[in-house]
């Protein structure tokens, strides 16, 4: 009977000393899509590993907000060096958290000023995108060019968008609304504009689920997300709207994570990432446009809606207000 | 005696042990880092939930009553009557439980959407002017709820139903009671701990409801489950997470509790009289009506699967046959963790078989009496009450991520609240004379357990083999966490799909979940031998 105590108890012991990862490698954090077989990673990392002679250990901790978490649960014996795919709405999080170390590489200014952070030094952009609302043309008739547009009688229950307070395309038309019509404007809009929801998902894929079994004529995606229709789907009925307002941007980065033992490595990886090699990958990986401009863009993104403005707001005030924002939303949402 | 106690306590020490390290450990790791982080109010913070609170219990309480109305004539049925293709339909009745969540979007909108089959035929066949609107609504919640949960009330009751003793009816009968006074007073009452048990689970369940059932019924049903998500996730706010997953727990585990006081209260002995099934008969009223009921059941199974085979197969736009999404799936290979669309069929099955099997046995030892530690009990059966999301992260303070062990360790503690109330059921309702009988003739406790408990709850022990199992295959938030990108299961790889754009190879690669789930439970049914009656 000894025995069975004993192997009880080395396997307690087994599972508890986890073995640590070599410090010579570098340990990157990141999403989920970003490691998965149809991923950027698969494709830039043995680049990487090739050019510095060293492993790179790619890990990931879920969607980008398990990310940040992860980070910030680990902050006092960090295990990652680099994180990828912190995002402009999320860098307040990571900068009030403290996880971030500063650096700016040398080669930033492959970066055009209009697609870097609002805050320099902490995240280093590599790729960015607009929401838009993406619609079936051959079922819309009226003409999307304004916030406005959307406002149209004919629209009624016709258009599918994420919740705020769980989706970051929800929370960024949220925040396009306010940018667009001010605070208390954008509850004048959303008053009108509730008309025409069909529902408010949780989530992006539930969206597009109700997109593509032909439920919806229309759902908040990506300024991007027509050209994957065209690449892969062979269809190009399905377009996103250009609303001469501006469209509210995405920037992701990655960063240095604090108390990295790698700094040197973690800053070739970074200046790594800003060039064509590594930029090349991300229209069909990502669906987002790479920074690095000089990177020329599959055909299919013909398709794609590149705005001339970028619409943000400042960091500081959605720091602020969001919860109330939010908060403010769901009384107009579910209301009668 | 001295023999016995001693194998007792081993076991005993065992199972605390287990829940201790894998149970509360993370959880305690989780408060103490929460609270560390941050300062809360925690009454402040309730108060500022009240609205969800109060909807979570609304709508969990009204979900569960229709999933009772649905799981209790089917779980009759399932327990009274012998028809062609059962084991098929058992086994087909637990595959909602794998659904993945996005699918259950997809089919549903296919099948209930405004212009989905049913609106087209009621349009087409029957002239109906305007579209009869099923989801996006507190129907489109109730649907959804009842289409994941019924089986769990049908399979809990019909293994109570099956063993019910027919002593007491006959004697009622004798005594001129008619069939109301009888089911009313006698059947009901003896099969109150499993409904109970069921309905107990189904409100948890719908309380903490999947964020996905909330994009077919409307965010006015938003649940706390949610909301702590959001909080641990979104606004990187551990204390205020905290707070309210301790919240949460603390008012589920009551209603595990409310499930413990009642089921004892209420269970009757079995005396090994039992009824056989009556085969269906179509030319009877009562036959049709059954046989209608079945059929109605089974289609609101097979239709969803039957609209993602057309999802899968079937190009959109053209209606032509494509294997296009299988080839996707298959010609896929990840250089960078050597791993491709059939390892992630195997981590599924490895994490499922060790969790289900795992679970079994911590279900068995807390259930039988000889080891119940009595008072830990209640809370250990409250272990389906915690956040997953919560409990993820505490396994990941406590000891670290990247372990398929870890991982299938923390889907056995998923599971284990099935493996406990299936198998503390069948038990309870072995009658006591018999094993002190056996014991007073000189039968050590293992004997006991050969020879009269195991026969009698073997039925029991594959019906809880094949809910973990279900349980540990449809599980993402818990890899997602916990497995650092290396073992991709068939839920993660479906998020994969997913992130790329492409719902049709999603689809294609939950037809697979699918598919290998029914296999295993058609052979769980296959392997379960009718019980044997002494």
């Amino acid at each position: 009977m000894k025995v069975k105590v004993l192997i009880v108890f080395s396997l307690f012991l087994f599972l508890f000393g986890c073995a640590e990862p070599e410090e010579k490698d570098l340990t990157i954090y990141t999403y989920d899509s970003m490691v998965s077989e149809y991923g950027l990673g698969q494709k830039v990392i043995p680049k990487f590993e090739e050019k510095c002679n060293c492993k790179v250990k790619l890990v990931s901790k879920g969607d980008a907000g398990q990310l940040l978490s992860t980070l910030v649960l680990e902050k006092e014996n960090p295990k990652a060096d680099l994180v990828i795919g912190i995002d402009n709405s999320m860098l307040p999080k990571a900068i009030e958290n403290d996880v971030l170390e500063k650096f700016t590489p040398k080669n930033i200014e492959i970066v055009p000023e209009n697609v870097r952070f609002y805050k320099e030094g902490y995240l280093t952009p590599y790729d960015y995108g607009f929401i838009a609302f993406v619609y079936d043309s051959e079922k819309i008739e009226v003409k999307l060019d304004s916030m406005d547009s959307l406002l149209d009688k004919s629209l009624e229950n016709k258009i599918v968008i994420q919740n705020p307070s769980t989706s970051s395309p929800g929370l960024a038309l949220l925040l396009w609304t306010i940018k667009v019509y001010g605070d208390p404007g954008y509850k004048e809009f959303w008053r009108e504009f509730k008309q025409n929801i069909l529902i408010v998902t949780d989530g992006w894929d539930e969206a597009a689920g109700l997109f593509r079994t032909g439920e919806t004529p229309m759902y908040l995606s990506y300024a991007t997300s027509p050209p994957y229709y065209v690449e892969f789907e062979e269809t190009d009925k399905f377009l996103a709207a250009e609303f001469k307002e501006g469209h509210y941007i995405q920037i992701e980065g990655i960063g240095i994570v604090k108390g990295t033992k790698n700094r040197k490595l973690a800053e070739e990886f970074i200046e790594f990432s800003l060039e064509e090699e590594f930029q090349k990958e991300i229209p069909f990986t990502q669906f987002m446009f790479p920074v690095n401009q000089k990177v020329e863009l599959p055909k299919a993104f013909e398709y794609a809606v590149k705005p001339l403005k970028h619409l943000e707001l400042d960091a500081e005030l959605i720091e602020e207000k969001q919860e109330e924002w939010i908060s403010e939303w769901e009384k107009i949402i579910i209301s009668d | 005696m001295g023999k016995n106690n001693y194998f007792r306590l081993i076991l005993k020490l065992f199972f605390v042990s287990f829940f201790f390290f894998f149970f509360f450990y993370p959880l305690l790791l989780i408060l103490i880092k929460s609270f560390s982080l941050g300062n809360v109010n925690i009454i402040e913070v309730l108060a500022s939930k009240e609205k969800i609170i109060l909807n979570s219990f609304f709508q969990a309480g009204v979900s569960t009553f229709f999933c009772l109305l649905i799981g209790i004539p089917a779980a009759f049925l399932l327990a009274r009557r012998d028809f062609p293709g059962k084991k098929f339909f058992k086994a087909l009745s637990l595959i909602p439980f794998v659904f993945p969540s996005i699918l259950v979007v997809v089919s549903f909108v296919i099948i209930f959407g405004n212009n989905g089959w049913i609106n087209l035929f009621l349009k087409n066949f029957l002239g109906l002017p305007k579209h009869v609107q099923f989801l996006y609504g507190f129907s489109g919640i109730i649907l959804a709820h009842v289409f994941y949960n019924f089986s769990i009330v049908m399979r809990f009751v019909a293994g109570a139903w099956e063993n019910l003793d027919s002593t007491m009816k006959e004697a009622a009968k004798s005594l001129g009671a008619n069939k109301i006074q009888i089911f009313w007073n006698i059947t009901l009452r003896q099969l109150l701990p499993s409904i109970l048990a069921s309905a107990s689970l189904v409100f948890i369940f719908c309380f903490m409801s999947f964020a996905i059932v909330i994009s077919l019924g409307g965010i006015q049903f938003s649940t706390l489950e949610v909301e702590i998500f959001r909080q641990i996730t979104r606004r990187i706010d551990f204390a205020t997470g905290a707070v309210l997953s301790l919240f949460q727990f603390v008012i589920l585990s009551l209603v595990g509790f409310v499930y413990f006081y009642f089921s004892k209260k209420f269970s009757i002995k079995e005396k090994t009289i039992k009824e056989k099934p009556k085969k269906i008969s179509v030319k009877s009223f009562k036959g049709l009506i059954e046989t209608v009921f079945l059929l109605f059941i089974a289609a609101a199974i097979i239709l969803p699967i039957v609209s993602l085979v057309f999802f899968a197969f079937f190009n959109p736009e053209t209606g032509e046959f494509t294997l296009k999404a299988f080839q996707k799936i298959f010609s896929e290979y990840n250089s960078l963790l050597g791993t491709n669309a059939l390892t992630s069929v195997f981590y599924s099955l490895v994490l499922a078989v060790f969790a289900s099997v795992t679970a079994t046995i911590m279900g068995l030892l807390a259930s039988l009496k000889q080891t119940r530690v009595s008072l830990i009990n209640v809370f250990i059966a409250s272990s389906v009450a915690v956040s997953v999301i919560t409990l993820a992260f505490g396994y990941f303070l406590g000891f670290g991520s990247g372990n398929l062990i870890v991982i299938a360790l923390g889907h056995s503690i998923l599971a284990f609240p099935f493996a406990f109330r299936v198998l503390n059921n069948a038990l309870e309702k072995i009658d006591e004379e018999s094993i002190e009988a056996a014991k007073s003739l000189g039968a050590n406790e293992w004997n006991v357990f050969k020879k009269i408990q195991f026969p009698r709850i073997k039925n029991a022990l594959f019906v809880s083999l094949g809910f973990c199992f279900a349980v540990s295959l449809s599980e993402l938030g818990f890899v997602l966490v916990l497995y650092d990108g290396i073992y991709a299961t068939m839920p993660v790889y479906i998020y994969r799909l997913l992130a790329t754009f492409d719902l049709f190879a999603a689809t294609a690669m939950g037809l697979i979940l699918i598919s290998i789930s029914f296999l295993a439970f058609y052979s769980i049914e296959f392997f379960s031998k009718e019980e044997q009656v002494f």
